[in-house]
C-alpha cells in the first residue's frame, strides 16, 4: 500500500478512529497527540499488514494500544494538566447516552464501542480488545444491564 | 434497548483532525527515517560488540529523538512535531492552579481526585520519604523493588513512596465536596492491610549546583521492547546495554545530562488494583520492574553503581 492509498484510507476512518480514541481517553489534547502517534506508528508498519482488506481493523487496533499506553502515562502523571477543552456537551445528540456509555468502567465500554457503535462483530471485538470471546460477550452483556439501568434512573 | 449508538459521541474535534493532519504530513519524512533506521541499525550491531567487551558508554552519533529498549533509533517526531499549546484562559489557568494546591495538599496516603465535571485530575497515593533509611525499612520483605544506593558526594533531598491497592481491597470514599469554583473534590484511601509499595521515586543532590539525580522505580505492565521509547536529546548519545539481571538496559549520554534506564520481568506478577477516575477501579497486573535513574552532571558509571548489589 503506497502513501497516498494508506492516507485515504486513514481518513476514511476518522469518524470511527475518533469515536474510539474518545472512548478511552477523556482529553483532547491526549486524542490529538495519540491519533498522530497511532497514524504514524501504522505506516513505519504498513509492510506487516498481510491482507489490506483487514486495514480498517488493523489501524483500529493500533488506536486502542497508543489511546490505552497514552492512558497510562496520564496515570503515571498525575500532576498532568487540567484539561482546557471541555468538549461542548451541546454537540452530542444524545447526551444521556454518553454521559451513561462515559460512566462504564473501561473494560465494558470498549467492547460497547466496538461492538454496537462501530458495527464489529463480536469475534473481531474479542480479537481487538485481545479477549477470549467468552470474556467480550460477557462484558457486552454486563455493560448492556448497566447501561439498561442507568438510563432508566433519567 | 434500541439506541442509535453513534449519537453517543460528539462530532469530530479540529484537535482531533489537526492529529491526523499532523500524521500524514509526516509520512514523507517518515521514508526517510526508515532509511536511517536501517543504516543506525547497522552501526548498532557494532556498537553492541564494542559494548560485550566496555560494558557502559559507548554510542550512536546521529541519534536524535527516542531509543527503544534495544537502543534501536524509535522515531524523532517528538521534535519534528512540536505540539502548538493553545492559551489557556484565564479562568482555565485559575482552576489549574486550584486544582494544583488542593492536590498538593492532600493527606499522607490520601488520593484525591479533582473533577470539573467532565475530566478530572487525580494525585496517588503516596507517603513522603524522610529518607533512604525510611526507604529500606518501608521496602524489607519488598522483593519487586530494588532500593537504590546514594553514591558517594551526594545526599537525599526528597522521596515519595507510591502505593497500590491490593485486588482484594477497594478505594474507599472518605469525602466529597464541592467548591464554589464549580470543581469538586473526591478524597479516598486505600483500607490499612491493602495498600503496598508499587514504586518510588527520589532526588538526590550533589554539592555543585545544579547537580542532581532523580530515581523512578516502579512496578509495570510488560511493555513491549519495541514500543517502549527514551527521549534521547540532540547532543547525546544512546546504548543499548547487556546488564546481569536486566532484561534491557539503555543508556543515554551526552549535554543535558546522563540517564540509565532498566526493566526485568518478575518473577510472579503482582495483581493491583488501580485507581480510575470516575469509574470503577481496574485490574491491573504488573509483569516487570522498570528503572529510570537521570543525572544532570553524573555519568551512567555513576548510575549504574546505585543499583550494584541491589536486590
Amino acid at each position: 500500500m503506497d502513501e497516498m492509498e494508506f492516507e485515504r484510507r486513514a481518513r476514511a476512518c476518522t469518524d470511527r478512529l475518533f469515536r474510539v480514541c474518545y472512548a478511552i481517553l477523556p482529553e483532547r489534547a491526549d486524542r490529538e497527540d495519540a491519533i498522530q502517534e497511532a497514524l504514524i506508528k501504522a505506516w513505519r508498519r504498513i509492510g506487516t499488514l498481510k491482507d489490506e482488506t483487514a486495514f480498517e481493523g488493523w489501524l483500529t487496533r493500533i488506536a486502542i494500544n497508543e489511546c490505552k499506553s497514552a492512558l497510562r502515562c496520564r496515570r503515571r502523571r498525575p500532576e498532568a494538566e487540567l484539561s482546557e477543552s471541555i468538549p461542548a456537551r451541546d454537540s452530542i445528540p444524545d447526551l444521556a447516552l454518553h454521559d451513561a456509555l462515559m460512566g462504564l468502567d473501561l473494560k465494558l465500554r470498549m467492547p460497547v464501542v466496538l461492538h454496537y457503535v462501530e458495527g464489529f462483530t463480536l469475534q473481531q471485538t474479542a480479537k481487538l480488545l485481545r479477549l477470549p470471546p467468552g470474556t467480550a460477550k460477557r462484558r457486552l452483556k454486563q455493560a448492556r444491564v448497566l447501561l439498561k439501568a442507568q438510563l432508566k434512573e433519567e | 434497548m434500541k439506541q442509535n449508538w453513534k449519537d453517543a459521541f460528539p462530532p469530530v474535534d479540529a484537535g482531533f483532525k489537526d492529529g491526523m493532519e499532523r500524521a500524514f504530513d509526516a509520512l514523507g519524512k517518515e521514508k526517510e527515517k526508515m532509511k536511517r533506521k536501517v543504516s543506525l541499525g547497522f552501526v548498532l550491531a557494532a556498537v553492541l560488540a564494542l559494548l560485550s567487551a566496555t560494558a557502559l558508554a559507548a554510542g550512536l552519533g546521529g541519534v536524535f529523538g527516542s531509543v527503544n529498549w534495544f537502543g534501536e533509533f524509535a522515531g524523532d517526531e517528538a521534535f519534528e512535531l512540536p505540539l502548538p499549546t493553545p492559551a489557556p484562559s484565564a479562568q482555565a489557568n485559575e482552576l489549574f492552579d486550584l486544582t494544583q494546591q488542593i492536590l498538593d495538599s492532600r493527606g499522607e496516603k490520601e488520593l484525591v481526585l479533582v473533577s470539573d465535571g467532565v475530566s478530572g485530575t487525580y494525585a496517588p497515593s503516596t507517603k513522603a520519604l524522610a529518607g533512604l533509611q525510611e526507604l529500606e525499612t518501608l521496602l524489607a520483605g519488598n522483593a519487586a523493588l530494588p532500593v537504590a544506593k546514594i553514591p558517594e558526594g551526594y545526599r537525599f533531598a526528597s522521596g515519595s513512596l507510591f502505593y497500590g491497592c491490593r485486588p482484594e481491597g477497594q478505594f474507599e470514599l472518605t469525602a466529597s465536596q464541592a467548591l464554589p469554583s464549580g470543581l469538586s473534590v473526591s478524597r479516598y484511601r486505600i483500607p490499612s492491610g491493602m495498600d503496598f509499595a508499587t514504586g518510588y521515586s527520589l532526588t538526590l543532590v550533589g554539592s555543585d549546583p545544579g547537580d542532581s539525580i532523580t530515581v523512578d522505580i516502579g512496578l509495570s505492565e510488560h511493555t513491549d521492547a519495541q514500543e517502549y521509547w527514551m527521549g534521547v536529546g540532540p547532543e547525546q548519545q544512546a546504548a543499548a546495554l547487556e546488564v546481569d539481571g536486566a532484561d534491557n538496559a539503555v543508556a543515554v549520554e551526552g549535554a543535558g545530562g546522563s540517564s540509565l534506564s532498566l526493566r526485568r520481568t518478575l518473577g510472579t506478577p503482582v495483581a493491583c488494583r488501580e485507581f480510575l477516575p470516575g469509574a470503577q477501579s481496574d485490574l491491573v497486573t504488573y509483569e516487570e520492574v522498570q528503572l529510570h535513574l537521570h543525572a544532570s552532571l553524573a555519568s551512567v558509571q555513576t548510575l549504574a553503581g546505585m543499583l550494584e548489589e541491589g536486590k
